[in-house]
């Protein structure tokens, strides 16, 4: 398939500088900056959907097939935004985010789901994400070749992506008072729509809180091989709890990955005398008795303190 | 002040409750009614039923609780507005101070509250289904043409109470009527749903809390008997069911605005219970959400406002 593609696009070469449509959601929350400098080195422009907004969530709702999570509900509203713009679009096939880990299963059927739900709206340009068998520098050059560009033009590209993508940020140290930590994947904790609402009740009530940054495991092997919840545990292994007034994790309904490691963050942060508490996010309910939980943790903690 | 008391009032999905103590928190008057779709009408009807019963009454606080607490705070004037877990928690903590855990559940909400040295330290409700509550149990009897007094009558009877799955509404409904077609008898299919129900509280809400007692159940669904019995069964121990277990929310409202001690009331006067007062809708134009927000009117001036994501709505009141 891929040399058809590459075969395609050299046959076509001027255009293959023709615009290329991001959606907002999901896979480019996993890798900050990636993709946008890596196609902006290559030359080819890129259309970003919109921010998610109410009207996202409902044509998510709409679209998508009802026993997907929110993240990928999300991932179709913003695809089917950019039908009308692109002709094309790039959804990764992600197998590994980081070398020793794995990633979500979903993430690895993604490209095959969009090609079945957009059919002849638009291309779906993909590529490997499988850290496991070869460096994300390879991936790209070899996606810069399949997208019809020379192998010495795609490897610039791909070193200038890497250098510019954001760096993996180092999990938030605890410092200064007492701070509440917001933990979830990725795309749920990046998309201004799903989150914000959550750090400005916090932010009412008085309380400071840190969103988790997107970034590898690091350090010592984690029990968990699933990339992004990995990262979560070694965040909360890494609390302290004289500084660490809790911890609330943002979890997707039906998230299986969530569902797994659960228990792990539970125990680690029983275990350090850290309140836990999970809020479940849902299309339909994606605020539903929010506040209520959200001031009930807070006042539980103050009253403890 | 003498005379002096304090007003709770608990509004949820399914009932508008409410609760007067005096100075020295004894309960002088409570009322429980349905909202019935109507959260203000029934808060107005209870305030009412409460003029009617004690004219003499001083409100020297009031305190809201409930999913309606804003809307109602707004329209009565409320001095403490505290989300239901507080307030059900509070309660609890003072009808039983050596309480561990609190299991409340209402209409459409099921809670379970670990307590320790009478404070709150962990917390949990139910996600996104109501199989678990009260309009469950309520379908339920409907279903089976009983009453729920009687469906709480029919469930003590029962001796050898029917397995049903409760995971699911749906499910434990096909399940039930499965059970009733090949002859299960009436009173213990009803036990049975009360027992799944249980389960399904104990293995959801529950999950990795540490159930301790002495236990406190509360609630509207805590006056059912077969519930009683179910925890009792899959607990091990008794559960203590309080006096005014049906109000324990707006009791907790009452106890609260006690403690808050106002110097002086917010609370807008009896006079409310009789005003039209009405709520409507605008979409706020001010960014792509187009949020739908909720202004609360009174005699054409607007005396609150809720909703929108960003929050800056919350509480506004005054011309926009």
């Amino acid at each position: 398939m891929r040399t058809f593609i590459a075969s395609f696009f050299r046959r076509n070469r001027p255009g293959r500088q023709r615009p290329i449509g991001l959606p907002r959601a999901l896979h480019p929350h996993l890798q900050p900056g990636l993709w946008e400098a890596f196609f902006a080195a290559l030359g080819v422009p890129v259309v970003l959907s919109a921010p998610t907004t109410r009207a996202t969530l409902e044509r998510a709702e709409l679209i998508s097939e009802t026993e997907h999570c929110l993240p990928v509900k999300l991932l179709d509203a913003h695809l089917e935004e950019l039908a009308g713009r692109v002709d094309r679009v790039f959804v990764p096939r992600i197998l590994s985010l980081h070398r020793g880990f794995i990633s979500c299963p979903k993430l690895a059927a993604l490209p095959d789901a969009v090609r079945a739900q957009f059919r002849g709206r638009f291309e779906v340009v993909t590529a490997d994400v499988d850290e496991n068998r070869r460096p994300l520098e390879q991936t790209l050059a070899e996606l810069g070749r399949a997208l019809g560009f020379a192998p010495a033009e795609s490897a610039a590209a791909a070193r200038q992506a890497l250098a510019a993508a954001a760096p993996p940020a180092a999990p938030p140290a605890d410092s200064g008072r007492r701070r509440y930590l917001l933990i979830g994947h990725p795309y749920n904790l990046a998309d201004a729509y799903l989150a914000d609402p959550i750090v400005r009740k916090l932010e009412e009530l008085g309380v400071a809180v840190e969103r988790l940054p997107a970034g590898p495991p690091r350090g010592a092997p984690a029990p968990l091989r699933w990339d992004t919840s990995a990262h979560m545990l070694e965040a909360l292994r890494a609390r302290d709890p004289a500084r660490c007034a809790g911890v609330i994790q943002l979890t997707s309904f039906n998230c299986g990955c969530d569902s797994m490691a659960g228990p792990y963050y539970r125990e680690t942060l029983k275990a350090a005398g850290i309140p836990f508490m999970a809020l479940t996010l849902d299309a339909h309910a994606a605020l539903a008795g929010l506040d209520t939980r959200l001031e009930a943790f807070v006042e539980s903690i103050a009253g403890r303190a | 002040m003498k005379n002096s008391h304090y007003l709770g009032i608990d509004v949820g999905s399914i009932s508008a409750n409410l609760v007067l103590i005096d100075a020295g928190a004894q309960v002088v008057f409570s009322d429980y009614r349905r909202v019935d779709g109507w959260p203000l009408r029934a808060a107005q009807s209870a305030l009412a039923a409460l003029r009617a019963a004690c004219p003499q009454a001083i409100l020297a606080g009031v305190g809201a609780t409930g999913s309606a607490r804003h809307l109602v705070a707004a329209a009565l004037g409320a001095d403490v507005v505290q989300n239901e877990i507080s307030a059900h928690a509070c309660a609890a903590i003072h009808v039983r101070p050596d309480v561990q855990t609190v299991i409340e559940i209402g209409g459409q909400d099921s809670k379970v509250t670990i307590v320790r040295d009478r404070v709150v330290v962990d917390f949990a409700m139910n996600l996104l289904c109501a199989a678990g509550t009260g309009s469950f149990l309520d379908a339920q009897a409907q279903r089976l043409n009983l009453t729920i007094e009687e469906f709480s009558r029919q469930a003590v009877r029962s001796a050898r109470p029917t397995g049903i799955a409760g995971r699911c509404t749906v499910f434990a409904e096909s399940d039930m009527i499965h059970k009733q077609q090949i002859g299960h008898r009436q009173e213990d299919i009803v036990m049975g749903l009360c027992l799944a129900m249980a389960r399904n509280f104990l293995g959801n809400v529950c999950v990795g809390k540490e159930i301790r007692p002495p236990i406190v159940f509360q609630g509207g669904v805590s006056a059912n008997q077969g519930m009683r019995r179910a925890f009792a069964e899959l607990l091990n121990c008794e559960l203590i069911v309080p006096e005014h277990h049906m109000v324990m929310g707006a009791l907790g409202a009452a106890l609260l605005a006690k403690r808050s001690a106002p110097a002086a009331s917010r609370f807008r006067g009896f006079d409310v219970c009789e005003r039209a007062i009405d709520t409507q809708a605008f979409a706020c134009g001010d960014c792509a959400n187009a949020c739908e927000v909720i202004e609360i009117v009174d005699r054409g001036e607007i005396v609150g406002r809720s909703g929108g994501r960003c929050r800056k709505w919350e509480g506004r009141a005054g011309p926009r």
